[in-house]
């Protein structure tokens, strides 16, 4: 049985990221053309699978489907949506009374679902856990609890991408950076060495004329990449914040 | 320790080796339902109501009074049950549905899933419980 999806068990034993959810990460980088960390893009994923299970829901309840409660009664020929199989949607075929004397009176329904022939329990008296759940699924609440469980997973994946590049604790599409060439460069030295103290790559940039469509933020990190590739620089900053200031000449 | 199983590999129990070894697992049931007289599996299947999908499945009725009187109760499986015991109770709760060593030891909550791995073994010896491509 797949596990519901506002469950744990769904995001730790079920959950994978497919193909097309690496095309929806790429697709969000190029609209947005700005870095994220590896929980913002668990977070586009999770919220994604989210609201694809509330329009599939939505998409069972327009289709004319009963949700299934057990403590309801049902008619052969009704169509019945199943919740906790994944919205699987089944027809009932029969009906036929409970023979386990330990649950009281109760009727076993026989529902098609697909090519498959299944029963479930229909007017049972007793409090069954299906009969409290709560069916609504909340994206806000299902992405701040799973995207951290499902981030390893997917910085795992986005490393094996040679579309992708990890600086620090961000990864960027590499076709979104913009070129820093030796010019760039050797205007950077000119700056920090003019400014006499170390600089952000923010305050360096706005010497630098590169495409400002370009994300600040994404110019930052391209900036940042390429100095810390160049002897003649140090980051006298921190990892995230970096302050660049030049390699003292000897 | 099977050579091709991990951690991930489904178990289950292999009900044929209980007959072929003249073993009789009503007996192990009505021993976890406190009733020591010989119990045999050949009652006819009744009703077992899945606890979370409500999913009906036809069982033996001494099977499916473990599942009903017992397999909720904090002491089915307690840190006191034998290894290898609580791995043939977790299995029986289970419908006898193959689970993999990960989710065995999530029910059983003691150890590792390696070393419950390794102790598989044990449970094949005692049980007859193989992983499920096996039989």
């Amino acid at each position: 049985m797949p596990n519901r999806i506002d469950t744990p068990e769904y995001w730790i034993e079920d959950f994978s990221p497919t193909p097309e959810e690496r095309d929806l990460l790429i697709e969000t980088a190029l609209e947005t053309m700005r870095p994220y960390t590896t929980e913002e893009l668990a977070a586009i994923i999770v919220r994604h699978r989210v609201e694809q299970a509330m329009a599939a829901r939505a998409a069972c309840a327009k289709a004319g489907g009963t949700p299934y409660q057990p403590s309801d009664r049902f008619e052969v020929g009704q169509k019945i949506v199943f919740p906790a199989l994944d919205n699987a949607v089944g027809v009932v075929e029969g009906i036929r009374p409970g023979n386990n004397p330990y649950y009281g009176s109760y009727e076993v329904i026989q529902v098609k679902i697909g090519r498959q022939k299944r029963e479930f329990a229909a007017a049972i008296t007793w409090d069954h856990a299906l009969n409290n759940m709560e069916v609504e699924l909340d994206p806000d609440e299902l992405t701040a609890a799973y995207a951290p469980v499902v981030a390893p997973q997917i910085a795992s994946m986005l490393s094996d991408d040679k579309e992708w590049l990890l600086y620090g604790s961000h990864w960027v599409l590499k076709a979104l950076l913009p070129e820093i060439n030796a010019g760039h460069v050797n205007l950077a030295e000119a700056i920090i060495m003019l400014a006499g103290e170390p600089l952000p790559p923010e305050q360096i940039l706005a010497e630098l004329e590169l495409d400002e469509e370009i994300p600040l933020e994404t110019r930052s990190l391209a900036l940042t990449i390429a100095l810390s590739g160049d002897s003649r620089f140090r980051n006298v900053g921190a990892h995230e914040s970096p302050l660049w200031a030049l390699q003292p000449t000897s | 320790m099977y050579s091709h199983a991990d951690i991930n590999t489904p178990f289950h129990i292999d009900l044929e080796w209980w007959e072929s070894r003249q073993r009789n697992l009503g007996r192990f049931l009505a021993e976890i339902l406190g009733e020591e007289e010989t119990a045999e599996l050949d009652g006819d299947p009744i009703d077992y109501i899945d606890t979370e999908t409500a999913e009906v499945v036809q069982i033996d009725p001494l099977w499916a009074r473990v599942l009903t009187e017992k397999a909720h109760r904090p002491d089915y499986i307690s840190p006191a049950t034998p290894l290898t015991n609580a791995v043939l109770r977790a299995l029986i709760e289970n419908l006898n549905r193959p689970m993999t060593v990960v989710q065995l030891h999530r029910r059983i909550n003691r150890g590792s899933p390696e070393a419950l791995l390794r102790m598989m073994k044990t449970a094949r010896t005692h049980y007859g419980i193989v992983p499920a491509d096996e039989s």
